[in-house]
């Protein structure tokens, strides 16, 4: 494999055909929490933030090599633990034809799903960066690939797990137990060095993007175990996770209809679930005749799993949005949503509006809400609803 | 999703002939012929900056990488892809589509914050693209037998030398914003000058400027398009340069799967 990869790069090297770009974006974030915090240790958290990302890449230019390299920077006045980096992306990629192969660190998303996706399991979530998941850690792999016609096929081998990142005490956004992740557990003997591994073949035909994926590996999802000498922190572990998915979309012109599904045997003793969500997306394009765009979206998520599995918040959910795109020249967006656990009715809302001034910055607005009752699982986040407003400059 | 249909729009642009034509007399014979000179064109790409300007004069500009190749099977229609480079925030979003003639396109939209391809919706037809004066249709809406082609008159070519035949065309799908247009095409190399559009009420909406024709091989390609806003004042320019055809582009350069190694 090495020498492959050394003939690969050296092709690469002795191609003059090629090109180095540097893009990337830093950004200014300013946090208000409305409300005191809940938990001992816990500091406002009314703070700056900066994170810098930029994105260097070298690229022949048939597209046969590439070379990204992706770091991620966060300071966070705050938390001392959501100061942290990363390596999002860092890897070689070689094509031709359909096939293609690629090593390093990268980042890959899977399945259909806007809100939350049971497909999408190859990436660690960065949590510290948003408590949503939608951020991702790189994930060390060596992957192949061959796309011919409508289809696609992936092979990953994922040498390294990746443990989640949590809060620190004095951070907001957390549960009442501090997540002490210097000491995880691993069900492996092999702990974070046990391989994983994905495969996912896809096909697109006419209205229908259908996809079916396996994993078998050490789960991104951690449950948690108390501690003996300490009780006010709780110990991840990760376990063994097996499983088989499928996901798909029709899309028609207006509305867009998704479903995906996820067998799961859990652990060692294989315990079995099913975890599986379903939505539906309908746009207004050219609303009343301005230009706008509206479009309202619909989701349940459903998750089976035992209650020592890994705690899943998507577990009896259901998510309703709104994206009001206005199309002016800044790219003016509002997006809005709220999921609610049908089960506790603890609620989750969000709402934010962006835009871009002039053609390297854009501005925006957020704010989170937590709704619900005392001595739920959600009810940690009850105290955290915040503002927040971010400066980004793209170079 | 608007922007992705404006890319769309913008690789249709490149791919096919300005206008494709069918029809009943004249004006149909005419149509075929713009359509027929650019047959053949294989794969192409260039580069792309789009300006909008509203009735102030204040401006705002849109910077994309186009890439086609062309199919050759009745049913289908050309690959595309395009990639932006500018506003910087979109940097790197790449748009592909495998256009359909009967079944419609098949659209994927590469996101670089998130890194994940979407399949979209194509849009609607008559809708404008994020703040641009060009409709879906007046690109997308030009396969043929779309329209009921007439011819009209000959004379001068507006703001070129030479005779150019004067057609009208009316739409014949649904939801179309125009009652008709009326194009101009010149008598010696069959290129598309100028397109007035009216709309449903018969009153002068829009004018379509083809200026800058280059020859590329035995293809004629304009390097600027001027679509102005009569009722609004608004403008929009799309600017070409570095046409480049017979690449040697394959249909596996235009997979989904490509999307991910656009930078």
């Amino acid at each position: 494999m090495v020498r492959t990869s050394l003939v690969l790069l050296a092709l690469f090297v002795s191609s003059n055909a090629y090109a180095l770009e540097i893009a990337g974006d830093v950004r200014a974030d300013g946090r208000v929490f409305l409300a005191a915090p809940r938990h001992l240790g816990q500091r406002l958290g009314t703070a700056p933030s900066v994170a810098i990302s930029p994105i260097a890449s070298v690229q022949t230019d048939d597209l046969t090599h590439t070379l990204t390299v992706q770091p991620f920077l966060r300071v966070d006045a705050a938390d001392a633990a959501r100061t942290h980096w990363d390596l999002r992306q860092a890897d070689y990629q070689f094509a031709t034809g359909g096939f293609s192969f690629g090593a390093g660190i990268g980042t890959f998303t899977s399945g259909v799903l806007d809100t939350h996706r049971v497909v999408d399991v190859v990436n660690q979530r960065d949590l510290v960066e948003d408590l949503d998941g939608s951020v991702k850690l790189g994930q060390p792999y060596v992957g192949i690939g061959y796309a011919t016609g409508p289809w696609a096929f992936t092979f990953q081998y994922l040498p390294y797990h990746r443990k989640r990142t949590f809060p620190g005490e004095r951070g907001r956004l957390r549960f009442p137990l501090l997540v002490d992740d210097d000491e995880v557990l691993y069900e492996s003997k092999l702990g974070p060095w046990h391989p994983s591994f994905a495969a996912r073949a896809s096909v697109a035909t006419g209205p229908f993007d259908i996809g079916v994926s396996g994993f078998s590996g050490l789960s991104r999802e951690p449950r948690f175990f108390g501690q003996i000498f300490d009780a006010s922190a709780v110990v991840p572990q990760y376990d063994f996770l097996q499983q088989a998915a499928v996901d798909a979309q029709w899309t028609l012109d207006a509305l867009i209809i998704k479903g995906e599904a996820a067998a799961r045997w859990w652990s060692k003793d294989l315990r079995f679930f099913v975890a599986a969500g379903g939505g539906a997306e309908y746009h207004f394009y050219d609303l009343w005749g301005t230009g706008a765009d509206l479009a309202f979206l619909a989701e349940y998520h459903f998750d089976g799993r035992a209650p020592d599995a890994p705690v899943a918040f998507f577990d009896n959910d259901v998510v309703t949005g709104l994206r009001l795109a206005i199309n002016d020249t800044g790219d003016t967006q509002f997006i809005a949503g709220v999921v609610r656990d049908l089960a506790n009715t603890a609620t989750y809302a969000r709402a934010q509006i962006f835009r871009r001034f002039g053609d390297r910055w854009r501005a925006a607005l957020e704010a989170r809400m937590f709704l619900g009752q005392e001595g739920q699982l959600e009810s940690g986040l009850l105290d955290d609803d915040y503002l927040q407003g971010s400066v980004v400059y793209f170079f | 999703m608007k922007k992705s249909t404006t890319i769309t729009a913008v690789a249709s642009v490149l791919l096919a002939a300005p206008v494709a034509f069918a029809a009943l007399d004249r004006g149909e014979e005419i149509a075929k012929k713009v359509a027929a000179a650019n047959l053949g064109y294989g794969d192409m790409t260039a580069h792309l900056e789009m300006i909008l300007e509203d009735a102030e004069g204040q401006s705002s500009r849109r910077v994309m990488r186009v890439k086609s190749l062309e199919r050759r099977a009745a049913d289908q229609g050309d690959l595309s892809l395009v990639v932006f480079e500018s506003p910087r925030d979109v940097k790197g979003m790449a748009l592909l589509s495998h256009a359909g003639v009967l079944d419609g396109d098949e659209q994927w939209l590469y996101l670089p914050a998130a890194k994940r391809v979407r399949r979209i919706a194509g849009g609607n037809t008559s809708g404008p693209f994020v703040g641009s004066e060009f409709a879906y249709e007046d690109i997308t809406g030009t396969e043929v037998g779309k329209y009921a082609w007439h011819y009209v008159a000959e004379g001068q070519c507006p703001g070129a030398a030479g005779k150019c035949f004067q057609l009208e065309s009316r739409p014949k799908y649904d939801d179309s914003g125009y009652s008709r247009r009326v194009v101009w095409v010149d008598e010696s190399a069959y290129r598309v000058h100028k397109i007035d559009f009216y709309d449903r009420r018969d009153a002068l909406l829009k004018t379509l400027t083809y200026k800058n024709y280059k020859q590329h091989g035995k293809f004629w390609r304009a390097g600027e398009w001027e679509m102005k806003n009569h009722q609004s004042g608004k403008k929009t320019r799309l600017v070409f340069t570095d046409f480049s055809f017979g690449n040697g582009f394959e249909e596996s350069d235009f997979h989904r799967s490509v999307l991910k190694r656009i930078r």
